[in-house]
């Protein structure tokens, strides 16, 4: 054991003498501290659910104060130290990559999942068997989740899933919830391209742009691009249209100035008066690029580097509009939107390279808000945004996540229902299916069915509603065979999900699910946790040791 | 846990920290929590622990250590101590005669303001839900001008409201969303009772005067910025294009000059620079003046540099000294040629081609910002120019009228332009730096208004008959509700009533007698009755606020108290040092 360990590293010293006990001393502790992290998670689940403010947190430190809902987020902020709880942050942050939403679900199931584990640990049932216990578990919930999903994805269940990814954050929208429900289905139904009977959703063409002031039900959906280029100075300019409809337009990802070559190229003049003529052919090289794009007829030069004073001028004088700095992504949007191409150098720029837009305007949409390029496409494009007004950074948040629902909604073809009705049929399953096996296997899947019966039961107290009293009928309900009764817990009530139409796509549900099981049975699985001599933590304080062991020891005797 | 920063005990602001009986109650809290531990201990024998997932020590496992941890009641209860603390600062400044704050700034600065932004901006709180109430405000200033105490009020008063509906024992989320219902009512209310009123010069200034009266020290000032405000405003709202928010604030600059006082106040038709270098010979007024724009330096080294790295082969310094001269005629040429009389300059100009300028009878006016550029050339319908060897006759304008004045210790430079589209310039002076900064942000809320009203030309009765005629109407609609958020609705349309007591104590009558008078008058539909502060009395008051400014108060006083109410748990870090000493869970156990 000693040969192993680096110098300087410093293992856990265990209270008891031999491994057994030290073993699961350690799972508990380890056990123990992702609990509290699921805990905390837990009364931010559903529609109803809390925030947390963090305070003094983050990068930046000192002043910050975030108020939020969103798993990823709390987790991600909060200064977590605790190796094993960390490990939940990063399933938290895996979900909210690969689906966005359901990464509460997650955190709250793998929290019950290790509560459950600890109970059948302090039973004395080996961690090897509950990992094994969960394992089969997991495959069954798994296939029965797939055989009660459905298939039968219209528009207007879509709508329904976005609208269900959008309430379960909380915010208010004033009832415009429907409204924006169905701009997202129709951005996501517009980015998706069929290939060979599949569908994919391309969700790099769908822009979010969301501001904090102005009026809710003016936000709307654009066909088309909205961009915010930084320095736009030139908006000011009264001679520089802000506005230009039916153009042609030109693409540019090259600098619009008089050409600096870089070191190694040296013009040399004999005489003074050649600079005259130097600045002169300048001048007439700027004149010919301007009058280039005249001939071609363009209206419009967007160009994601550098335009300088003089074309930027001379490109006004003519009624052209020029934008400079468009970020990368966005002109790329453009160009799909206007069926355009982006030109990398002038030589470049043929008839063919040209995009045509129906309106481009520099648009200021708030008083005390920022101006904004509109492009809008003209005819079909797979390109869209959904400009939210008077929303914020959670609005956008929420928005974003209900894009990703309903696009592997589409993707995948299958939802199920949401308000826990899923999480209840499937652990009344799990229950049926234990009392067959019989031993210790029984009773972890039976744990198994409990934890995911966390999900309905958070939602229920999170609502005000009382658990005692919801949680036995719908048990009772889903065992006699009821397949779709969960929770509105925007109303409040026990309700049909399907009907009420509360639905999630099957995709999100199931990446929840799993990884929450595989955190869980990462933690359980680990039984020593070495400390690396740059740890940023000390060892004991995150684990057992002696010190900690003695306090207890002295708690316990005056609890005696 | 502090309400506000540290402060020494002779600023204002340290009479706000009732924070030690709270300390108290959090560290019985803790020690609450410890009894209910030593419970978990031991159930194995062997002296192991198992900790209950609330417990502090193994909180302290999972974060960084100085991380602390304020859940549930102590949440809720601290929330509503700043917010009754805030409510009644924000409470007394209120309406026409609300009392003004001087707030002592970390330097030691001292600052008088009536404005609720500025009062709010300046107040050291440390608070955790300080910050949404202040954004609140924030926001409500930058969107509609008016109504930040108001904001900042109703959103205190609703959350020290939920108290009582949460000792009922309703869940924080079934108050928010009573909350949010009872909003959404409120601006149907607001559409019912909203009544559509001609905006022009006088109503503006009606409404400004009105709103704006405790913004300023005397009758005399608001009577006249509100005239000036108005004018600008009506003048840029021919200019609007339908369809397109042109900004009034676009349209119309403010420019603060120090010294002087209010009454000087006035409008120009035209920019106002107070950040420019001419020369001393520059006529004091000029009339009818052709103006070129150019916004580029002229360095003579850099033009003969040129962009290009060049390495110039000179045999002959003389001809080099020869063509420098040559260049600077050139371009003093050039600008002559243009016919312009004066030229604005973004960078610095040449010294002798300024000179030179100068001996034609040319001024060059240098460091003008490029926004001030801009105005000016919509001003003069002059064409701003990136180089002097672009430029042409027909990129010159005419100003009217070019004055040089001195104000106070300032010398500014008036240029105006033609028709009615020149920008405008509401020219305001202040006693003191602070003075000038508190009332150009009184003119741009001002302006702002009055956009607003252009914008959207629904009006409500003022002085806090709106409140009373939306309290009424929510109580009434309330009982119609079947679920538990009927309690929570219900107290939201008492929340609202802060308004009218908080002017009836400020009028100097007795809030409870004045608001019963004011509900039976409601009840008797008298929509207009409301609390007239300046002459001291309850009755039909003439005057009416923008239905948009309460919409926007009452949406984000929900959103801010919405926020707070939800928040049911904090997580705090300040440092490793502090936290650690400060919050230990042995030091709440002994």
């Amino acid at each position: 054991m000693k040969g192993l360990k680096e110098e300087g590293s410093k293992g856990i010293q265990g209270p008891a003498p031999y491994h057994d006990v030290r073993t699961k001393w350690i799972l508990i502790n380890n056990v123990a501290s992702a609990i509290t992290v699921a805990k905390l998670i837990e009364t931010s689940l559903g529609p109803s659910g809390c925030l947390k403010v963090l305070s003094g947190m983050g990068s930046s430190g000192g002043e910050r104060l975030v108020y939020t809902n969103d798993g990823a987020e709390i987790l991600k902020v909060a200064y977590i130290e605790s190796p094993v709880a960390r490990v939940l942050k990063d399933m938290a942050e895996a979900v909210d990559e690969s689906v966005g939403d359901g990464v509460k679900t997650a955190v709250v199931l793998a929290g019950s999942l290790l509560e459950e584990a600890l109970n059948l640990l302090l039973k004395g049932v080996r961690p090897w068997m509950i990992i094994e216990g969960y394992n089969d578990s997991l495959d069954i919930a798994m296939r029965v989740m797939k055989e009660l999903s459905r298939h039968d994805l219209t528009v207007d269940r879509l709508r329904m899933i976005a609208l269900t990814a959008i309430r379960g954050k909380g915010i208010n929208l004033w009832g415009h919830e429907e409204r924006i429900a169905d701009m997202v289905v129709e951005a996501v139904l517009n980015a998706t391209e069929e290939r060979g009977g599949a569908k994919r959703p391309r969700l790099e063409n769908i822009g979010v742009e969301a501001l904090d002031s102005g009026d809710l039900a003016s936000s709307q959906l654009i066909r088309g691009v909205v961009t915010k280029p930084p320095y736009g100075q030139e908006k000011y300019n009264p001679i520089i249209p802000r506005r230009v409809e039916e153009a042609k337009v030109a693409l540019l990802y090259t600098p619009l100035e008089v050409k600096k070559p870089r070191i190694g190229y040296r013009a040399v003049a004999a005489a003074p008066q050649d600079l005259t003529k130097l600045r002169e052919d300048e001048l007439m090289y700027l004149h010919e690029t301007v009058d280039k794009f005249k001939a071609l007829g363009v209206k419009a030069v967007l160009s994601g580097r550098r335009i300088d004073r003089v074309p930027h001028y001379l490109l006004g004088k003519e009624g052209i509009m020029a934008v400079r700095n468009i970020p990368t992504s966005d002109l790329k949007r453009i160009a799909l939107a206007t069926r355009g191409e982006v030109v990398y150098s002038l030589e470049d720029l043929r008839p063919e390279a040209l995009g045509y837009s129906k309106l481009i305007e520099w648009r200021k949409l708030t008083i005390e808000g920022d101006w904004m390029l509109f492009v809008e496409s003209k005819g079909e494009t797979a390109v869209s945004t959904i400009l939210l007004l008077g929303a914020g950074v959670t609005l956008k948040k929420a928005v974003e996540d209900a894009i990703r629902a309903v696009a592997a909604a589409v993707e995948n073809g299958a939802y199920v229902g949401g308000g826990g009705a899923i999480e209840l049929q499937v652990a009344s399953r799990l229950r049926e299916r234990s009392k067959h096996i019989g031993g210790v296997k029984s009773l972890i899947m039976e744990a198994f069915a409990k934890s995911l019966e966390s999900i309905p039961r958070a939602l229920a107290e999170n609502a005000r509603l009382k658990w005692v009293e919801v949680g036995p009928h719908l048990t009772a309900a889903h065992l006699r065979g009821s397949r779709s009764l969960g929770l509105d817990a925007v109303s409040r009530k026990v309700v049909d999900v399907l009907e009420a139409g509360i639905i999630e796509p099957l995709k999100v549900k199931g990446i929840a699910l799993i990884s929450a099981v595989e955190t869980v049975l990462s933690i359980l699985r680990v039984d020593e946790v070495l400390y690396g001599r740059g740890a940023a933590i000390c060892p004991g304080r995150s684990c057992v040791n002696v010190e900690s062991y003695a306090s207890a020891r002295q708690l316990s005797r005056e609890a005696a | 846990m502090d309400l506000l920063a540290e402060r020494p005990a002779s600023s204002p602001c340290a009479c706000l920290q009732l924070t030690d009986s709270q300390r108290r109650e959090s560290l019985s809290c803790q020690a609450e929590r410890l009894k209910i531990l030593r419970q978990f201990a031991d159930p194995l024998g062997e002296g192991m622990v198992i900790r209950a997932p609330d417990d502090l020590r193994l909180l302290s496992q999972v974060f960084r250590k100085g991380v602390r941890l304020e859940r549930g009641v102590d949440v809720f209860r601290s929330s509503m101590a700043l917010a009754k603390t805030l409510s009644a600062i924000v409470k007394s400044s209120l309406g026409p005669k609300g009392l003004w704050k001087l707030i002592v700034r970390p330097g030691g600065e001292a600052l008088v303001t009536s404005s609720g932004s500025t009062i709010l901006r300046n107040l050291p709180l440390q608070h955790f839900a300080a910050a949404p109430l202040v954004e609140a405000s924030l926001r409500q200033e930058a969107e509609v001008g008016d109504g930040t105490k108001q904001t900042c009020a109703l959103a205190c008063e609703l959350i020290g409201k939920a108290e009582r509906l949460l000792e009922q024992n309703l869940g924080p989320s079934e108050v928010v969303d009573g909350y949010r219902l009872a909003a959404r009512k409120a601006l149907e209310v607001i559409d019912e009772v909203a009544v559509r009123r001609e905006v022009n010069r006088d109503t503006l200034r009606e409404l400004l005067r009105h709103s704006f009266i405790g913004s300023f020290t005397s009758r005399e000032a608001v009577e006249l910025t509100s005239g000036l405000v108005a004018e600008a405003s009506t003048i840029a709202h021919k200019l609007t294009v339908k369809g397109f928010l042109l900004d009034f604030e676009d349209q119309v600059e403010v420019a603060a000059i120090r010294g002087g006082s209010l009454s000087e106040a006035r409008l120009v038709k035209g920019v106002v620079l107070k950040e420019y270098e001419a020369p001393e010979s520059m006529p004091s007024l000029l009339r009818n003046a052709k103006i070129a724009l150019l916004n580029c330096s002229l360095n003579i080294d850099r033009l003969v540099e040129r962009s290009v790295k060049l390495s110039l082969e000179v045999r002959d310094y003389a001809s080099l000294h020869k063509y420098r001269e040559a260049l600077r005629d050139e371009l003093a040429g050039r600008i002559a040629s243009s016919g312009a009389r004066v030229a604005f300059f973004e960078g610095k100009v040449d010294e002798k081609v300024a000179y030179n300028l100068e001996r034609r009878g040319i001024m060059v006016v240098e460091g003008v910002g490029w926004p001030k550029l801009y105005r000016l050339a919509k001003a003069t319908g002059a064409n701003v120019v990136p180089s002097v060897f672009e430029l042409s006759e027909s990129d010159v304008g005419v100003a009217s009228l070019i004055e040089r004045v001195k104000l106070g210790d300032e010398r500014i430079l008036v240029v105006e332009g033609f028709d009615e589209a020149t920008p405008a310039t509401i020219l305001i002076r202040g006693a003191s730096r602070e003075a000038c900064d508190e009332y150009e942000r009184a003119v741009r809320s001002m302006l702002r208004l009055c956009q607003r009203a252009y914008e959207e030309p629904l009006f409500v009765w003022g002085g806090g008959a709106f409140e009373v005629e939306a309290s009424l109407r929510l109580k009434k609609w309330s009982r119609g509700l079947s679920s538990r958020l009927q309690w929570a609705v219900e107290a939201f349309a008492e929340a609202l009533e802060v308004i009218p007591e908080a002017l009836a104590v400020s009028a100097g009558l007795d809030p409870l007698e004045a608001l019963s008078q004011l509900r039976k008058l409601h009840a008797q539909a008298e929509a207009s009755a409301g609390v007239d502060v300046e002459e001291g009395c309850i009755k039909s008051v003439g005057f009416m606020e923008l239905a948009r400014v309460k919409r926007a108060a009452i949406k984000h006083a929900v959103e801010a108290s919405s926020l707070i109410l939800k928040s049911d748990a904090v997580l705090y870090y300040s440092g490793p040092e502090k936290g650690e000493g400060r919050e230990g869970p042995e030091g709440g156990g002994k």
